[in-house]
């Protein structure tokens, strides 16, 4: 019941995060984000099975998607969504000793973009666009995935005082 | 935080260096301003032409305007907006994405006329 709870709880607050994100100004490039829902992708991975975060996942991107997105705006943040929670399970499963949770966050965000940057590409059928614009999702992905690593590390600190005390699966 | 984390970092960020340094090195002057629409080209503008093309299919709306060599998305009823804010283009490979219409408006060294009637055949 904790669990299912602390689930539908990180369903919701992912959802205001990337609703609220869009306020925060940013510099203005077409897919650059904050990335904030990325923060309770990381807590689940690191707190619950694969099936459990996949499930926080697709159902955050459709739920949001569906307040506030388009058809094409689920295809893109289903596929960096995805792509970034199987390459950062990846690596909490073979790497935890290379990578800390910060890296982790880097990498997957570099997942994210990478793969909307491909998605970008195939939508509209030419990779001249996406060329331009992928070494700046790479720096802002790098800086993004820092900066929710960084407070996803501190909530996985916080979370030894709550009832979620000694869930943790993975080292930080 | 560990050692191989800032590796990481700094590889990603080398990657975008180098990119960034062949968009540039690659970069020219466009002549021609190619206008996509669900991934298949509509129309093919030369660039030296001032000029405003209005798209319109159904209720999907966007008007771009093409002066002194300078590609701006003017205007557009699309949800989020997004190409209207995006910067002019003028250098090759440059391009305006309106993807909730999924229209694209890319600028090519060399363009070539659509086949229009392509559907009709």
């Amino acid at each position: 019941m904790l669990q299912f709870t602390t689930m539908a709880l990180m369903i919701t607050i992912a959802m205001v995060l990337s609703y609220f994100e869009r306020f925060i100004p940013l510099i203005n490039v077409p897919g650059v984000k904050l990335g904030l829902a990325n923060i309770v992708t990381l807590l689940a991975l690191y707190l619950f099975d694969f099936k459990q975060t996949l499930i926080i996942v697709v159902l955050r991107v459709l739920l949001v998607s569906m307040f506030t997105g388009s058809p094409i705006s689920l295809i893109y943040s289903m596929s960096g969504g995805l792509v970034s929670l199987i390459g950062m399970k990846l690596l909490l499963l073979t790497s935890t000793k290379v990578f800390s949770l910060i890296g982790i966050s880097i990498i997957g965000a570099f997942l994210h973009n990478t793969a909307q940057a491909i998605v970008l590409g195939l939508l509209i059928n030419s990779f001249s666009i996406a060329r331009v614009y992928y070494p700046i999702l790479i720096v802002a992905a790098v800086v993004t995935g820092f900066l929710t690593g960084l407070i996803g590390r501190q909530f996985m600190k916080q979370i030894e005082y709550t009832p979620l005390k000694g869930k943790r699966r993975y080292p930080i | 935080m560990k050692k191989m984390d800032v590796i990481v970092a700094i590889l990603f960020l080398m990657i975008a260096v180098g990119l960034f340094g062949y968009n540039v090195a690659h970069r020219e002057v466009g002549s021609f301003v190619e206008i996509a629409k669900n991934g298949q080209v509509v129309q093919v503008e030369p660039l030296a032409e001032n000029q405003e093309i209005i798209l319109e299919y159904g209720d999907q709306y966007n008007k771009i305007l093409i002066e002194n060599e300078v590609v701006t998305m003017v205007d557009a009823n699309c949800r989020d907006q997004l190409c209207v804010h995006t910067a002019p283009l003028k250098t090759v490979g440059r391009a305006i994405v309106c993807l909730p219409h999924r229209v694209s408006v890319v600028i090519q060294a060399n363009g070539t006329e659509p086949e229009v009637d392509g559907i009709s055949e």
